[in-house]
């Protein structure tokens, strides 16, 4: 838990907060695998519901299941993908390794919507580790491995073998980009510090000039100036498009890694239910799909949907509200007493909000100013200059005396500040002290005029 | 006659510096001010799983209060007897339970875990497991230092829940 809160204060660092919030377009439950196309508002996914599982198909305009398909699906479904070009879905199984108990690659089978049937492609007698992210490009299956470390392994379908990716071994991918039918690859050789110049590979494996630097810095700081993220700076514009494709690539993302992608953790920040996404699953340039515990949400990045769908009827609000009514009552008292009517110019209202629970009764309180008829919180010591009476003046300790008792009503000491309570002069300063704790004083800094008027009012932590 | 003269005095001079009954006037502008600064958000937690289980409504409601800077508290709501009621542990659940449920395989032990954890998910849950021992369900949903914690849910020979109770400490 304490690892997710740090999480997300990190993206709130990077990221900023967003004031508006993206709603999930629906959820679906019993949800665990999905695959987009990148240009049309399907979605297919697999659905487990009692004993079984099958794919269905949904319209993410409406967010309806359109099809539920009916052929069988192969067991420990690991992973799945669509090709754009054909439609054809492809499905990566795998099986534990005996010794070890990791996962590897058992099969891979296509199955074409149009027909509702599943054909097996390849089956692995090896020992192949299976790759948590797959994308297919054209008749390619590519399962991406550690970016910097290993080049992907390339399935061609149509072959139904394994094949080399790139001979010389320090040509890596950093993405694949199936509606350019390509490849954005790097020589890891030409790696300088944090940067590294990017290529395009096309499908028959020949290789464009550079076509930008790829920085894979990642630092992540309070300060906001220190913050870095990995990025793209393109120099041919008419490879621009590499940007989305490696913000739609690499699913599932989890963590940190969806910091890699800029873009993609805007949208993921940008998230309503922030907390309960465990992980993103796929995204194209309208929607993003998430996964929480045994559901997944989908939104649309294109247009989001600021407001909250409503899911309660008004009744069943008012009985909502009804029940918080009867559990959670406010005590009112107002503070009267001459040292706060001469110091300010404002009501004074202390307000305890009581909740009943089972067995306790827990109390809070806070403190409401009335100024000529206008309520409002007191939020900030320092809100007090502003509820000054204009008439009172701050010239001798019979003055000063009244402006602490003020004080002593609006912030009651406790024990142990009680005995550190006290005031002094100095220069145009009067400086009324409220506690003092490892050494140091804290309290008011009051500056007046040379008449006495108060000019500032300040509430200091540390007094010299 | 001295005494109670000075007593008077003495209520006075407290009442004088203190707190002070409201008018009505001012007890409706507070109020006005408190409903303004308190955001109810509300949804109807939906899910297959719970409906296996039961036909009541269950809530999730984020009451935020401004002037507590703005921090939020989340309930788990439920609907019974045409009023709302708090679920603060799985006690109540029982007498909801739908007559056709039965708690006697691993399908409906599922659709219990998930049930469960929608209900009382304190962002805790982690490696969940399910076992059965004779008339008892054992529902993990955590390992916290080295202490299962989830639900026992005790039922009948034909599978009907008696009881459920949370543990922080499952013995298995």
């Amino acid at each position: 838990m304490k690892n997710i809160v740090l999480l997300l204060s990190a993206f709130f660092f990077i990221f900023g907060a967003h004031a508006q919030k993206n709603y999930p377009i629906f959820t679906l439950e019993d949800v665990n695998l999905v695959c987009l196309k990148y240009d049309e508002p399907v979605m297919f996914a697999i659905e487990s519901s009692e004993e079984k599982e099958q794919l269905i198909q949904i319209d993410l305009e409406t967010g309806s299941i359109v099809k539920r398909f009916k052929s069988r699906l192969p067991k420990n479904i690991h992973a799945i993908s669509i090709c754009n070009n054909t439609g054809i879905i492809y499905f990566v199984t795998t099986r534990k390794h005996e010794e070890t108990g990791e996962k590897i690659l058992n099969s891979i089978y296509s199955f074409s919507p149009l027909k509702d049937k599943t054909d097996l492609l390849y089956k692995e007698n090896g020992e192949i580790q299976a790759s948590g992210s797959v994308s297919i490009i054209d008749n390619l299956i590519v399962f991406t491995g550690r970016v910097f470390s290993e080049q992907p392994k390339i399935f061609n379908t149509r072959t139904k073998q394994f094949e080399i990716f790139w001979e010389n071994e320090d040509l890596r991918m950093l993405c694949t980009a199936p509606a350019h039918n390509a490849f954005v690859v790097m020589n890891i050789s030409e790696v300088d510090g944090d940067s590294v110049a990017i290529y395009v590979m096309n499908i028959d494996r020949s290789i464009s000039e550079k076509v930008g630097i790829f920085n894979s810095s990642l630092r992540i700081s309070s300060e906001k100036e220190e913050n870095s993220l990995p990025g793209f700076n393109i120099i041919n514009q008419a490879y621009d498009w590499i940007i989305d494709a490696y913000n739609t690539n690499g699913f599932p993302l989890s963590g940190f890694a969806i910091a890699t992608r800029a873009e993609l953790a805007m949208k993921y920040n940008q998230t309503a239910n922030l907390f309960e996404i465990k992980a993103l699953i796929a995204s194209n340039n309208t929607y993003m799909v998430a996964k929480g515990r045994d559901k997944i949400f989908v939104y649309n990045t294109n247009k989001p949907v600021y407001d909250k769908p409503k899911t309660v009827s008004n009744i069943d609000l008012g009985l909502i509200n009804e029940y918080f009514n009867s559990k959670i009552s406010f005590k009112k008292d107002q503070l009267i007493s001459p040292a706060l009517q001469q110091v300010f110019n404002a009501r004074f209202y202390v307000i305890t909000e009581q909740e009943k629970n089972d067995s306790y009764t827990s109390e809070s309180s806070f403190t409401l100013i009335d100024t000529n008829g206008n309520i409002g919180l007191l939020k900030d010591k320092n809100q007090l200059f502003k509820l000054l009476n204009p008439d009172f003046y701050l010239q001798n300790d019979k003055q000063a005396e009244v402006f602490q008792e003020a004080l002593n009503e609006l912030y009651v000491p406790g024990t142990f500040e009680k005995k550190h309570i006290a005031f002094y002069t100095e220069a145009n300063k009067w400086i009324f002290i409220r506690d003092k704790s490892f050494g140091e004083k804290k309290g008011f800094v009051v500056e007046v005029t040379g008449q006495g008027r108060i000019r500032k009012i300040e509430y200091k932590s540390k007094i010299e | 006659m001295k005494q109670i003269v000075l007593i008077v005095l003495l209520l006075l001079i407290i009442s004088f510096s203190g707190s002070a009954q409201l008018t009505k006037d001012d007890n409706v502008k507070l109020d006005e001010f408190i409903s303004k600064n308190v955001k109810i958000e509300a949804d109807l937690i939906r899910s297959a799983s719970l409906l296996h289980l039961t036909e009541a409504e269950f809530f999730s409601v984020i009451r935020t209060a401004d002037y507590k800077g703005g921090s939020s508290n989340k309930y788990i709501l439920m609907k019974y007897r045409g009023g709302m009621q708090e679920l603060n542990s799985p006690l109540p659940l029982v007498s909801l339970i739908r007559d056709d449920y039965k708690l006697k395989k691993d399908v409906d032990a599922k659709h219990m875990q998930k049930a469960l954890s929608l209900l009382f998910d304190n962002g805790m849950i982690g490696n969940q497991e399910i076992i059965q021992k004779e008339n008892q369900w054992i529902f993990v949903q955590n390992d916290w230092f080295g202490d299962k914690t989830g639900f026992i849910v005790n039922i009948s020979q034909k599978g009907k829940v008696l009881e459920i109770k949370q543990s922080e400490k499952l013995e298995l």
